[in-house]
């Protein structure tokens, strides 16, 4: 923040506007009346109110917050105890005080009212400038309606908090009020479908307010890890300030209001660190030969002496705990550092190469903002032109091959940061992460045994993740058979063995045997010939969906079974063919056999088009796996004939 | 759900994975360790901790061997530290550290509101390897109830060349001992009043899981606070826990009155201890603020009464105060807490619990009380108490004792009664009633209790062993038959794809559910399925129905199909009753073989095939 925005900070005078914030006990009779939430029965808790109004005070921004839960269940009981963080730094950047709780609890219609002392509100001091008051509110009882309030002064003004309309239990009142001063001009960014087109607004003399009415609890679902992502919030940054007022009109001093400006401060921080600088890394690298090949080799080369020299450890994010100096001396670096370095080699090969931030899933956001607001990102990749071709390049995960990019990074778009001419790109990674899965069946006639050698080939993505599987099993020093879970039936897991291919084919090769043992004892060998989809069980046995359902990536997953009709028995039975999918086909299976004498084929196919299918479409995606899975795990049965 | 006393159990043992097989394959070192700790003993019961290690450290990975975490709240205190790194080769000084350079923070535990435990830390970084780190660390503690353990080999993958730990104490005061898996030369010398046993290991090598070796200490006599004790026996132990609460049970005259109106005219004592038990467990909630010896000393009941809330001590306190107004003596009692707690060590009276639950002697079997829950029966104890040695309290003594392992049929039954109806296509509608008692039924209580009803649905569908179920109606209902919870759940809904179309057949795979270890969790299972499945009237028998009859020693199990009509009748009946002492092999492979066993497919033939099929046999 620079001295003149500072000065003039100083000099604004408080602006007192006056909100229709809840007041403590007074509650409608539907709030003392409720016990249950008609779109989410058996929710433990509500929030009846939660509430936050923002004004300016000289520089710095007070909120109010008021909260009204009312416990539901004795399992609701758990919202009797209340954190308020909060991060005060060594500055007291946060100051949170004014707190007030008081718990009414009504016994045959009669209010019961106890008002919090501090006996019952507890500091903590959790480290790194982190604090928490913590509210345990006396004689909680299913029924009782819990208030609290507090005020928070924060003396960061450049990003504003805002609001977040969701809770972990549903949320029938959500608003959020904030007063803007002339002096200060803030980018608004919001989120969510229903923050779009279910909330009631209002604006008038600066003051803005959002409100939202009986909102869904969070909480995770199936195929969505991110679902912070799709949290319905409001947030700002601040865009502008007057610096002066002269008669003909305000002087306006802009404050990240460029992508060329918000790049340039990035590349600035790092220019600071020595991120921009070539000389460090080129002695670095003096052991490794880059003087031969195509600018693909190189960078190549460049890429396994980083991501297997230096220790990957710390957070993946946008700043950087070291000067490059510094991370060339410790060998050991977040990701973002890594990156970061590996960009000063290629750049000191001649290579064009540029950091690019991104808000990576989980972050929380599902698009980006645009305009320039930092707080959307969190992490970074390059892009880097190899012998005339775009390329993203990542190095946060240790085991991945030069080209994979963490798929927390395969986003829409982020922010390409060059000298003057930093802009928004769109981000298209593409990659064919399938499966493919042979199994040849055999009947081991001296042992009496149902032999199915699989093979499965695992491509990029999908491969990569066994890779990560077998690495755990190998550091806990178990066995490879622990890759397939143990179900406790009659097939043996056995032989298994891996093959990693990914650096030179993208491929990672799974080889076992299951075994189904004594199956001749039987007149009838009944069995499934397709062993190991993850979708032999159907994920999806929620009721509804709140949040999309995301695969992360289109894919398929195929799988072909080669029965030997063994000597002595014949193909008896087997499942009919199909062919399935939902409206729009975001998504498709298909299901078939042949006869080829001696040879018995299945091919069965999943195709996943499009990896995220909205919620309206949950209930056809729900029927549709439950078809998959029953398809998936339907039987074969070989039948014993008299031998001639 | 952990409960209470943890922080105070971080002072005293060091809860690094732990080996607790004999033999062991030697590995590398990321580090070479010589340490030498002197613990002195103070006539006053305070105690000093003098820490001095020497590492050599060869690798990143071994700089974790060198972090030191000093914890510190009101009984104890970090006096100094003193840390400095050299280059492993030249021997140059690299860096330095003292007190004021380590980290801060909270122990911040999952289940505490409030705590007073915080730790100082110190971690060492390094750009090049080897390294050597000398550290030099004081810590002092206020009471001698809880002393250190000494850990020969505090790390895995760590080389120990020498290490030694000394304990002086007035030979008035009494120390007691165990080692554990422990090689080390003791010795003793007196002099003075004063006694000093030293024990020291050379030369140790490194294993990929630091083996389960130690010394575990205890005072005979001790001071927390303002309250002196013994601990040569349990019994001892258990009267000073007694002292320690003692007037702090006194109730609100207004609440006694309370207790007295709710069992006007109960004569059973069982039924006055339901209802009262019931009575805290409604309005009562767990909510745990540990402060300096608040770790062992109970809030009074009064504050309980006054805040409706209340840790484990506390709230048993309470109970105990309630029972007492209606004449019925019961025991506070400590325990070992945690599904997967180690046994105490039986022959070491010792602070060695962290939790406290309620006994009520009667002229049977006991009745014991978890207080902090609020779900299970009067009489039951959950896995987080059941079957493990406890100590229980009274005034001028105590005694161990165990609690109940619920390892026979009653405790450990499932029966379900379904009726299923098929159409055409294969899809069903399902009406279906399951009753789980004993430790079956507490899972239950956690999916009546904290799952909202899309959760619990889910978890109905979710869980069913019918692949594809879809609860429409449903109910779960708690019954608590005195002591034995008892789950009642049931549903309908329908069923997609309940079986199979190949191209000759019906399949009706099997649904009745396969055992897993779960099951086999308390060593006695009673499992009863029976179905009644309507069948399109097209739909025949295709062969023989399956039927199973095994009956071995601690197994037996029965599958009969018979066909009435068109309804299907299967029943399933499984009784299994194992050693105390089963290997993860055996149990693994008695649970492959009854699904196995019961792996059955019913195979059942069309009228009219359908005309999609392509291959032709």
């Amino acid at each position: 923040m620079n001295k003149l925005f500072a000065f003039f900070l100083a000099m604004l005078l408080p602006v007192v506007l006056f909100a229709q914030t809840p007041k403590m006990g007074e509650f409608t009779q539907n709030e003392i009346d409720l016990k249950e939430i008609s779109y989410e029965p058996g929710a433990s808790a509500v929030f009846l109110v939660a509430s936050g109004e923002s004004r300016f005070f000289s520089n710095i921004l007070e909120t109010n917050y008021f909260y009204r839960i009312k416990i539901l269940t004795e399992a609701g009981k758990e919202y009797a105890d209340i954190p308020i963080g909060y991060f005060a730094g060594s500055t007291n950047v946060e100051v949170v005080s004014a707190i007030k709780a008081q718990i009414t609890t009504y016994t045959n219609g009669v209010p019961e009212v106890t008002t919090l002392g501090k006996e019952s509100i507890f500091q903590v001091d959790l480290g790194n400038g982190y604090k928490e008051f913590r509210i345990s509110f006396p004689n909680a009882q299913v029924g009782s309606i819990l208030e609290f309030s507090f005020k928070k002064a924060d003396k960061n003004i450049e990003f504003l908090d805002g609001w977040s309309f969701q809770r972990s239990v549903p949320v029938l009142f959500s608003n959020y009020q904030i007063t803007m001063i002339p002096q200060l001009e803030y980018k608004m960014i919001g989120q969510g479908e229903n923050f779009y087109h279910r909330s009631e607004k209002s604006e008038g003399n600066g003051v803005y307010s959002w409100t939202l009415r009986d909102l869904y609890s969070l909480k995770g679902e199936p195929y969505m890890k991110n679902y912070q992502d799709y949290v319905d919030k409001v947030e700002f940054q601040l865009s502008r300030y007057q610096t002066a007022a002269t008669t003909s009109g305000p002087e306006w001093t802009d404050h990240l209001n460029t992508w060329e400006k918000l790049g340039d401060e990035l590349i600035e921080y790092y220019s600071v660190r020595g991120f921009y600088r070539t000389n460090p890394l080129e002695r670095e690298v003096l052991s490794l030969d880059l003087s031969k090949g195509s600018q693909k080799d190189k960078a190549e080369i460049a890429y396994y002496y980083i991501r297997d020299n230096f220790i990957n450890e710390g957070e993946d994010l946008i700043y950087t705990k070291q000067t490059l100096p510094q991370l060339l001396k410790s060998k050991k670096g977040a990701p973002g550092e890594l990156m970061l370095a590996y960009m000063g080699i290629l750049k000191s090969q001649g290579i064009e190469c540029n950091p690019v931030l991104i808000g990576s899933k989980g972050h929380g956001r599902s698009d980006i903002v645009p305009f320039p607001f930092l707080n959307q990102f969190d992490e970074i990749l390059l892009l880097v032109k190899l012998d005339g071709n775009l390329q993203f390049l990542d190095l946060s995960d240790p085991l991945a091959p030069f080209g994979y990019v963490d798929l927390d990074k395969h986003v829409k778009g982020g922010l390409f940061l060059e000298k003057n001419a930093s802009k928004l790109i769109p981000i298209d990674i593409r990659h064919n992460s399938n499966k493919l899965v042979f199994s040849n069946i055999k009947l081991d006639t001296e042992t009496g045994d149902l032999v199915i050698e699989n093979t499965i080939r695992n491509y990029f993505y999908e491969g990569l993740a066994s890779a990560h599987l077998v690495e755990i099993l190998e550091k806990n020093d178990k066995p490879l058979e622990e890759l397939f879970s143990e179900k406790y039936d009659a097939l043996e897991i056995r032989n298994v063995k891996v093959d990693d291919l990914l650096e030179d084919k993208n491929m990672y090769n799974i080889s076992f045997e299951s075994v189904l043992k004594n199956a001749m004892s039987e007149d009838l060998i009944i069995f499934n010939p397709l062993q190991i989809s993850k979708f032999a069980t159907n994920p999806f046995t929620q009721e509804f969906r709140v949040f999309p359902v995301d695969f992360e990536y289109a894919f398929n997953e195929t799988y072909t079974a080669n029965l030997v009709i063994p000597e002595g028995y014949e193909l008896d039975d087997y499942p009919t063919n199909e062919s399935i999918t939902i409206p729009g086909s975001p998504i498709g299976f298909s299901y078939s056999t042949e006869n080829l004498g001696e040879i018995f084929k299945i091919t069965a196919r999943l195709e996943v088009k499009n990896p995220l299918i909205p919620s309206s479409s949950y209930g056809d995606l729900k029927f549709f796996m439950e078809s998959v899975s029953s398809k998936l795990t339907a039987p074969v049965i070989l039948k014993r004939i008299s031998i001639p | 759900m952990l409960k209470v006393l943890l922080a105070i159990f971080l002072f005293t043992e060091n809860y690094l994975p732990e080996d607790t097989t004999s033999v062991q394959k030697e590995v590398s070192s990321f580090s070479t360790l010589t340490q030498k700790q002197t613990l002195t003993i103070n006539s006053d019961y305070t105690y000093t901790l003098v820490d001095e290690r020497k590492l050599f450290i060869t690798s990143p990975s071994g700089l974790k061997h060198a972090t030191t975490i000093l914890g510190y709240d009101q009984l104890n205190e970090v006096n100094s530290f003193e840390l400095e790194i050299k280059d492993g080769l030249t021997g140059k000084s690299l860096k330095r550290a003292r007190l004021k350079d380590m980290g801060d923070a909270p122990y911040i535990s999952s289940f505490s509101v409030f705590e007073d435990f915080r730790y100082k830390f110190y971690e060492v970084t390094a750009v090049k390897y080897p390294i050597e780190v000398t550290v030099r660390s004081e810590v002092s503690s206020k009471t001698n109830f809880f002393l250190p353990v000494w850990l020969p080999t505090p790390h895995s993958n760590q080389k120990v060349t020498q290490s030694s730990f000394a304990v002086n104490y007035p030979t008035e005061l009494g120390l007691k001992y165990k080692e554990i898996n422990l090689s080390s030369e003791k010795s003793e010398t007196v002099a003075n009043g004063m006694t000093t046993l030293t024990w020291s290991g050379k030369n140790l090598a490194a294993y990929a899981i630091r083996p389960d070796s130690k010394l575990v200490l205890a005072p005979v006599k001790f001071k927390l606070d303002q309250y002196q004790g013994e601990m040569t026996d349990w019994s001892e132990l258990a009267a000073w826990q007694y002292e320690l609460n003692k007037g702090r049970d006194v109730l609100p005259e207004d609440f006694k009155a309370k207790v007295l109106a709710m069992v006007e005219g109960v004569e059973e004592p069982y039924e006055k201890v339901k209802i009262l038990y019931s009575y805290l467990q409604k309005n009562f909630r767990y909510v745990s603020i540990q402060l300096g010896i608040g770790g062992w000393q109970t809030m009074t009941a009064a504050d309980v009464v006054n805040n409706a809330y209340g840790d484990c001590k506390a709230l048993t306190n309470l109970m105990k105060a309630m029972l007492e107004t209606v004449g019925i003596a019961s025991n506070y009692t400590l325990v070992r807490a945690g599904s997967d707690a180690k046994e105490i060590e039986l022959d070491f009276p010792a602070p060695q619990f962290n939790h406290v639950i309620l006994q009520v002697p009667t002229d049977g079997n006991p009745i014991w009380l978890e207080c902090t829950s609020n779900v299970l029966p009067a009489g039951f104890l959950g896995e987080f108490t059941r079957d493990r040695h406890v100590l229980v309290t009274k005034e001028g003594g105590g005694f161990l004792t165990k609690t109940p392992a619920y390892n026979t049929e009653g405790w450990n039954l499932i029966q379900s009664q379904s009726k299923v109806s098929i159409d055409l296509q294969g899809n069903a509608t399902i009406t279906s009633n399951q009753q789980l008692y004993g430790n079956f039924s507490e899972s239950m209580l956690w999916v009546k209790n904290k799952l909202d009803e899309r959760g619990q649905r889910d978890f109905l569908n979710r869980t069913s062993a019918i692949s594809g179920l879809i609860v429409r109606n449903y109910t779960i209902e708690i019954l608590k038959l005195d002591s034995l919870p008892k789950s009642e759940i049931t549903y309908e809904g329908v069923v997609q794809k309940f079986t199979q179309a190949t191209a000759k057949r019906v399949v009706l795979k099997s649904f009745l559910g396969k055992l897993t270890p779960d099951h086999l969790a308390n060593k006695s299972l009673k499992l009863v399925d029976q179905y009644e499945i309507e069948l399109p009237e097209a739909w025949q028998p295709d062969g023989n129905f399956p039927e199973v009859n095994l009956k071995e020693d601690n197994l037996s199990g029965i599958l009969t199909v018979s066909l009435e009509g068109k309804m299907l009748k299967v029943r399933r009946e499984i009784s299994i009753h194992l050693p105390e002492k089963l290997e993860k092999e055996q149990e693994t492979e008695l649970l492959r073989k009854i699904n196995t066993a019961f792996d059955r497919t019913i195979l059942l033939s069309k009228s009219t095939l359908s005309s999609t099929l392509s291959p032709s046999l």
